[in-house]
Order: structure tokens, then sequence, then C-alpha cells
């Protein structure tokens, strides 16, 4: 089908086809134009990046925490008066990147923003990263995740550091307090920028089960942490020496963490607190890297703190949603850290809530569910509020509960039953905390839409 | 009931920094709560790298799956217990190896890149990365065990040799297995065996774990009749996964 000398026009005139064609549909796929895109002319991403974005594009990977930073990232652009394009339906493969520019581009490719920050699969980074050629590259973090989908963690390393070696003139933003991410900084010599947390309170999960690297990406030595704040993230050293937390430009301190906010000091704002209205210590990553690329490109703080204020949870993470007269919140779950943290920071606050678990194991949700047994489940033993598995997976997830002496459970593989079910047992003034893998979350929010519950996310 | 409670069984888990990547701990668990719902006192013992290991009777030895990097960091250190676990498989200790642990229990295990990593030997089993990962679901016939359900996710292509039993076929399937052209899956020797199963494993085919948890009660003498559980709910979760595609 590929012809070297298609038009462009026609390419982006296919792919919009497709996308009015697939929102008449009403499915919300946001890929298919950029698939059909990239079938026609395999060099359309590095065509339209070429020809606009004068002003640079950001694009942030990692495991955990994309979604909520290039969120924050492009608000605070956006705050600062710029045009921002982004992808904000979450589709962060190549087709996902394309479509969204040919979405907002006129027939010859040409997009009104200046500036772009995608948020872009790990895994999918190292093909996208070289043609694009961003000016920022912001790293969240790198945990286990869909390991059936990708292998192993350390290659998916090696190649996010193969990918920045390739691009020119780009500032790279690392998070400091994980070691495989700040390892990233060997391969290449790319101007670093760190973001860390200076202090906060330690973890009180049994959750070494889900930490990847607890060694020296240099010798393999066993790394030591005078602080360990959740899986292997925190202030570590290796015992030989060879290895250790880079000091971060950028590092917050006296860190508060409410239901639906958090709060810090920065080294640069000594004087005023950020505050922002998302709850989850594991958010200040989010913040911390959003700000650090905000400060490289000169936003004045008094704009980014302004921005951060008035932030919203992204889609399905730590989102708020009124039911029936019920408050849930939706907080997804993709991996054993990310799910860990869901327990600290959310699960464990409020003992008497219920709790509705929905695993599914489509591909966007990892095909094994292995992971369910590295998480602490073992911690909501004493949760007295009702538990109702649902999903794909329900009995994987029950047999989990079980094996961890959790016993106050129902199953309900439906899942429009399972949430009239949570929603029935909250008592008022109760959230319900539902914890749904990626395809779970989207069967969730399709079922609020129908309720009039939610707005449709797409459109 | 009380008399088995000053029975003191061993979970010796080998390597949990290093191998632990795909559900390692609900294996773990699966043994630990199996023991304590019948009062079978039974303690965690890990070892990690350059710790000493002394085995006794009514171990269970359990070393799971990781990355390249993980096996490589054990591979040496494993090298030390040898002969230990060796002598130990063949005198009856239950061992269950996964993944990558099954892989450095054959003869060597040969990356992708970097130099080949030596083995211990348990199995006679010989395993050679090659491109392109065998991932999804599996189901298997064991004629030890029946039917056993799991997910495998390895670029290990492992061999056995003849006269080495393998834990079970794949037939009809989904699933690959030790390497996807032959239709065996894992290997078992004596009261040891080896399986790319996760998923995680002793969770969902409960029977191989009460299996093991007997073996280390012959060990020391200890009756073997097992206090019958509740297992419909394994039951019923493996009876899903044993529906799904590969």
């Amino acid at each position: 089908m590929y012809n070297k000398h298609m038009p462009q026009s026609i390419t982006i005139i296919a792919a919009k086809i497709a996308r009015q064609l697939t929102s008449l549909k009403g499915n919300g796929g946001t890929a298919l134009p950029g698939l059909v895109a990239e079938r026609l002319d395999p060099d359309i991403l590095r065509k339209l990046a070429a020809g606009n974005f004068r002003d640079g594009i950001t694009l942030v990977t990692g495991t955990n925490g994309k979604t909520t930073t290039a969120l924050l990232a492009a608000n605070i652009l956006a705050a600062d008066g710029r045009q921002v394009l982004h992808n904000h339906g979450g589709s962060n493969l190549m087709r996902g990147i394309i479509a969204t520019i040919i979405e907002a581009a006129d027939l010859r490719g040409r997009v009104a923003a200046q500036t772009a920050v995608f948020e872009v699969d790990e895994n999918a980074f190292v093909q996208i990263a070289p043609v694009l050629q961003p000016t920022h590259i912001i790293v969240t973090n790198l945990f286990r995740d869909q390991l059936d989908r990708y292998g192993e963690l350390d290659t998916t390393a090696q190649k996010i550091a193969a990918a920045i070696a390739k691009v020119e003139g780009v500032t790279v933003h690392l998070n400091a307090d994980d070691p495989l991410v700040a390892s990233l900084s060997d391969s290449h010599s790319k101007p670093v920028s760190y973001f860390g947390v200076g202090d906060y309170q330690e973890t009180k999960l049994d959750d070494l089960w889900s930490a990847d690297s607890l060694t020296s990406p240099v010798s393999g030595a066993p790394l030591e942490y005078s602080r360990r704040f959740y899986s292997h993230i925190g202030h570590y050293r290796s015992s030989n020496g060879d290895f250790a937390r880079p000091k971060p430009q950028l590092e917050a301190s006296q860190i508060r963490i409410g239901d639906n906010s958090l709060s810090f000091r920065t080294n640069h704002t000594k004087n005023a607190s950020i505050t922002v209205p998302i709850g989850g210590f594991y958010n200040v990553y989010n913040v911390l890297a959003a700000m650090s690329l905000a400060e490289s490109l000169q936003i004045s703080p008094q704009l980014i703190q302004a921005s951060l204020a008035t932030a919203q949870p992204a889609f399905g993470r730590t989102e708020t949603v009124q039911y029936r007269g019920r408050q849930l919140r939706l907080l997804l779950a993709k991996n054993p850290v990310g799910l860990n943290q869901t327990i600290e920071q959310y699960l464990l606050a409020d003992p008497t809530a219920p709790i509705l678990f929905i695993i599914n194991d489509n591909l966007a949700d990892g095909r094994d569910v292995s992971w369910l047994w590295d998480a602490d489940i073992e911690a909501l033993r004493h949760h007295s509020g009702p538990i109702i598995v649902s999903g794909q997976r329900a009995y994987d997830m029950a047999l989990r509960l079980k094996y961890a002496n959790v016993v106050n459970y129902t199953t309900e593989t439906r899942i429009d039953h399972a949430l009239n079910l949570a929603a029935k047992k909250v008592k008022p003034k109760q959230t319900v905390n539902i914890v749904p893998t990626y395809t779970a979350m989207l069967a969730v929010r399709t079922l609020l839409v129908a309720s009039g519950s939610l707005k449709e996310y797409w459109r | 009931m009380r008399t088995t409670q000053h029975i003191q069984l061993r979970l010796v888990h080998l390597y949990p920094q290093q191998l632990n990547i795909y559900g390692d701990h609900g294996n773990v668990v699966s043994i630990l709560q199996r023991c304590r719902w019948r009062e079978i006192a039974i303690e965690y013992h890990p070892v990690g790298l350059g710790d000493k290991l002394e085995l006794r009777p009514g171990d269970i030895v359990f070393i799971g799956g990781g990355q390249d990097r993980g096996q490589q960091q054990v591979a040496a250190d494993l090298r030390r217990h040898g002969a230990q676990l060796r002598k130990a498989v063949v005198g009856g200790m239950p061992a269950l190896a996964i993944c990558g642990g099954y892989q450095l229990w054959g003869h060597f295990f040969q990356p992708q890149e970097g130099k080949r990593l030596e083995g211990i030997s348990v199995f006679d089993a010989e395993t050679v990365a090659a491109e392109g990962r065998l991932v999804g679901n599996v189901v298997l016939e064991s004629k030890h065990f029946g039917r056993l359900v799991g997910f495998e996710n390895h670029s290990g292509r492992t061999t056995l040799a003849d006269g080495q039993s393998e834990l079970g076929v794949i037939d009809p399937g989904p699933g690959f297995g030790n390497n996807g052209v032959d239709s065996g899956e894992g290997a078992i020797a004596h009261n040891a065996i080896g399986t790319y199963l996760h998923g995680s494993f002793l969770p969902k085919n409960p029977v191989v774990a009460d299996w093991l948890i007997r073996a280390a009660l012959a060990q020391i003498n200890a009756p073997q009749t097992l206090k019958p559980l509740d297992d419909s709910l394994e039951q019923q979760a493996a009876t899903i996964a044993a529906q799904l595609e590969s």
C-alpha cells in the first residue's frame, strides 16, 4: 500500500476519515487513524514533527505516572500562554501519537500548537524518540509491568538509554530516587536534571516482592537504602560504593499527603509551598517531574504554582465520580508497585469503606495475572468493609485474598452487577474505592457514562 | 490435632532478591498458608547471595524466576551449593524451581547475549535462549498431578536428555512448554520439580503444593496424611484459567 510519492495530504485525509468513522461508532478509539496513516506512509510521524512545534516537544515515559505527569506539564505550559498539543487520551504508542497530531493538523499537516507534550509507552519509546527528536525527555520510574508483552525490565531500560543517545540537543529529566532510572544517564552525555524527594516516611507495607532494582546497575552489588519510600524508590548507595543516588537539582521536602491533595516545599521554593489537589505520595514525583520541565523552560514559579493548584486527576487515576448518589473513586491498577501505592494511600485509609477489585486479562491489562501475588494484599487483613471481586479473572483475585487471610469478600464476575453491589453497600459520606485494571477501568467508565454519572471523555 | 504442631518444616527460598519476577511470592504464600491452615509449623528461610546453606530434613527448597541480570548474579553462588542440593534431591528432598531457577537447575543456560551460565545439574536438561519469547497461558497434563495450569514467559528453550522425565505434556494446550517443539513441559526428578509455569503456579495447582509438603513430612518421618482443605476456589480459578486462549 505504501508509495513514497504519496502526498502527505492524502495520508492525512485518509486518517481524518478514519477518525470520523471511529467516532461514529462511539468507541473513542483514537489509535485507528494513526494506524491508517502509518500504513500509508511509515515516515509520517517524522514528517509531521519536522514541520511543527517550533518550541520543541516533551516526551514523558516510564512505568507509572506518565499520564499524570504529561497532564500536569501540558497544563503548566498552557498556563504560560503556549498552545500545547497533548495526547490526553493516553494513546501512547506510535499510532496514537500520529493520530493526535493528525487530528489537530490541517490538510497540509500544519498544527497550530507551537509545542507538544506526549506521554510515550516505555517500550514504544525506542522507536518514537529518535523520530520525534524531542527537546525534553522525562522518565518517571521503571517497575515490572506487563512482562507478557515486553519481557524484561532491564531490556526496557537499555532501550530507553539507547534511544536517548539518538536525540540531539535534548535535556533529560530523571527520577533520582529510582536507581534504574538514575542509571539511564550513564550511557549518554546529554544534560540531565534530576528530581527527587528529600524526606518522607518509609513505606509500612511488606513491598519488597515488587522491587526490581535492588542491585547496582554497574556491578550487581546490593543497594543499601538509608530511606526507602516505596518499592525500590528512595535514597540508595551500593555496598561497594560504585553507584549512588545522584543529588537532585529539584528536591521536595515537608511533604503532606491528604486523600485528595498533596503539598510540599522544594529547595527552589523554600518560602512557598506547592499545593496540588491530587492525593497519593507517588504523585509528588509526577509533580516534581512537571516542575523540573517547567523550570528548565524558565516558566515563573508563580505560574507553575498557580497551575498546579488547579490540577485535576488524570483519567482513572484517583478520579472521583458521583454514581446514584454515592461517591466512587477510580484507582487504576496495572502492576504490583502501583497497586501497593493504592493500598497504602487509599485502601488502608478507610478500613470500613467498600473496595471493588476488577481484574481483566486482556492484552492492554497484561495477560499474566501473576503480579497480583507480588502486591501486599496481606495489608488488607484488617479491612472490615465489604470487598467485591469482579472481572474476567475475579477468581484469581479471590484466591489472592484467600491466601492473604482476607476472608470477607464477594465474587461477582459481571462488572455491572459488581458496581451496583458496591454502590448499594457504601454508607453515606463513604467512598467506594474501585481498583480496576486498564480495560476494566474503561468498562466501568462506559457504565458510568451510560448512567449519566460521567461525561464522555473523548469528545 | 496438636500432634503436628511441633513439627518444624522450612521453606528455603533461594535468592528472593534476584529471582522473584513472575509472582513467585504466590508460590511462597501457597506453601506457607497450606501448612499453617493445617497447623503444620513451617518457617520461611530466605537464602541470599553469599549466605550459608545448611539443608536439613523437612526442608522444601524453592527458587523463582528472574531477569537475565538476576540469573547472572546468582549462577556462580548457586554452584557453591550444587553438590549439597543434588545430594538432597537424590535423598528425596522436595524442591520447586520456576523459570530462570529451573534453567539454572539444569546443566547450563546460554542467554542470547553474554556468556553461558553453568547450572547445577539437578535436572538432566540444557537451555539455550533464542529469538522470540514463548509467552502465554499453558494447560498441561501431568501423569503425576493431572491437569496443571499457568502462564509462561521465557526466551530459553530447554531440552531434556533421554531418561529425564518431563513434568507433563502440552496436549492440546495452549502453551509452548520446554521448547515449543516436543510438547514436553518442565522436569521432575525424585521430589524436585522444574517448570516454566507461573501465574502463580502453586495457588492454582494446590495438588503440587500438597505433594511438596507431604514429601517434606516424609523426610522427617512424620505422618503424611494431610488434613483436607476446601479447594473449591482454587479449582474454580484453575478451571477458568484452563479455558483461556494462549
